[in-house]
């Protein structure tokens, strides 16, 4: 199977990763998920938080939490910040996991909430954000990096604007973590939610979300910590005011696994080869009349081909990729539907497909051999 | 041929009514053209594996690859999935 769907979950994950993995299935889970508090050095969640702290050059780990993905993240920011009564700025690029929960307050008339547009490549201009900011706005709510075609936004741009109006800031890196730089200190963030699952090599169902020093949430949840379990109300202490219940021991141990292997590899170089895919498939396909290209060309984390091939519906071009060549790719609205204007790509959406560090250059030939049989095939087809 | 599960497709294309019918054998040539005299028959044997579309018209369309052992079948939104008891009738009927 050739497996180019890597901006939903990234597969392979690395040997160590795996093989950590075992280790800790394999192992008696005395391994308390809370003795970092007292005894850092041999907890595995505190020495990926970390880990995690040195990647997004966070102040303090402790200022980093665990929680199920980016989802869960985004809404422990969003539900948490007191935005009531105020207006929301935020872009037509993101994902359902921001798009729900604010759409969600919108609806109880909690907030106020505008979407800025995007150009047809998913690039949201950092003034356009700005002219969006009302008297009342509260907090700006961007993705980094848009998982339909890999537009980067000017984060550190859009951060200072933030600051200039007193808004808050709440970053969705769920694509740009282990992707691209991230300087949450230099940028300011206040609020930056990431996921485990993607390009940190980690498995479903771990994530995290940085919180700046002397922003307060009001947790999602509350109950047992494992330590200061004489307290009957959740103990305001750093990071397990907002890590109630048993935390995912084999998620932060992926995770960590997965921070060492870009470590040891290198962030750019991990990149590059992302990027040199990327790049080979456009060149190769850019020249067909019949197909239309969506990755962003400027500011693109360079990760994504995302495309339709002209007289054919993304969910066809995907399952003849799947059932006919075994070429596993996403078709469809990528959980991204306030941009199927941007692109013009109204009902159906487009078709992504996202090698991975992984991927061989026999897979991406093979790919494009692909495209170019379907395109043929179905020349005046309809 | 039989029917053995039949599983409805979730994803991203939200709105449509789409399932999965897995067959107890892999689909041929004979069947996929044994299909397509149920409406307008696209097969394409340029790829890796061939692949068949079959439109219906006003009822439903079926997709499929040859040497696989399920189909796909896309109902109109608003079409009760009974239509999927004529197919699968159909399929009952078809033997080598």
């Amino acid at each position: 199977m050739i497996y180019f769907n890597n901006t939903a979950t990234s597969f392979p994950k690395p040997e160590n990763v795996i093989k950590a993995v075992i280790e800790i299935l394999n192992s008696p889970p005395t391994h308390s998920s809370r003795s970092g508090i007292e005894e850092e050095s041999q907890d595995i969640f505190f020495t990926c938080r970390i880990k995690l702290a040195k990647l997004f050059n966070a102040p303090d780990p402790i200022r980093i939490v665990f929680t199920s993905g980016s989802t869960e993240a985004l809404n422990l920011a969003i539900k948490g910040l007191d935005l009531q009564g105020g207006h929301i700025v935020s872009t037509k690029i993101e994902h359902n996991s921001v798009i729900r929960p604010l759409k969600t307050l919108e609806e109880e008339g909690k907030i106020e909430l505008t979407f800025v547009d995007c150009d047809k490549y998913g690039y949201v201009e950092s003034g356009n954000i700005e002219n969006a900011i009302h008297q009342n706005t509260k907090a700006i709510i961007v993705n980094h990096c848009s998982n339909v075609t890999g537009a980067v936004l000017d984060i550190k741009t859009i951060s200072a604007i933030a600051k200039k109006h007193s808004c808050k800031i709440i970053v969705d890196a769920s694509q740009a973590a282990g992707c691209l730089p991230i300087d949450v200190r230099d940028w300011e963030i206040d609020l930056m939610a990431f996921t485990g699952h993607k390009s940190l090599f980690g498995l479903q169902g771990i994530g995290g979300l940085y919180i700046r020093d002397g922003i307060e949430l009001k947790p999602l949840k509350t109950g047992g910590t494992g330590i200061k379990s004489e307290y009957l109300t959740q103990p305001k202490i750093m990071p397990i005011y907002y890590e109630a219940g048993t935390q995912n021991l084999p998620g932060v141990v992926s995770l960590n696994a997965g921070l060492d292997f870009i470590s040891e590899t290198g962030i750019d170089v991990i990149q590059r080869k992302k990027e040199r895919h990327i790049s080979y498939i456009t060149d190769e396909l850019k020249n067909y009349d019949r197909i239309t290209i969506y990755n962003s060309i400027n500011n693109s984390s360079g990760t994504v081909f995302t495309f339709n091939i002209d007289g054919m519906v993304p969910e066809e071009v995907n399952y003849i990729l799947e059932s006919s060549y075994n070429i596993h790719v996403r078709s469809g609205l990528h959980c991204a539907p306030l941009m199927l204007d941007a692109l013009n790509v109204r009902p159906w959406g487009t078709v992504r497909a996202s090698p991975s560090y992984f991927s061989t250059d026999e897979e991406v030939e093979k790919f494009i051999m692909a495209i170019k049989e379907i395109m043929r095939s179905f020349a005046g087809k309809k | 041929m039989k029917v053995i599960q039949e599983k409805k497709i979730e994803g991203c294309l939200e709105g449509n009514n789409v399932w999965d019918l897995l067959l107890d054998d892999v689909i041929t040539k004979e069947i996929i053209f044994y299909l397509g005299k149920k409406g307008k028959l696209l097969y394409i044997d340029s790829f890796e594996k061939p692949y068949f579309r079959i439109i219906v018209r006003s009822k439903y369309t079926v997709k499929g690859t040859q040497s696989n052992k399920s189909i796909r079948v896309f109902l109109p939104d608003n079409q009760n999935i009974n239509l999927l008891d004529d197919l699968k009738s159909y399929i009952a009927e078809y033997s080598i």
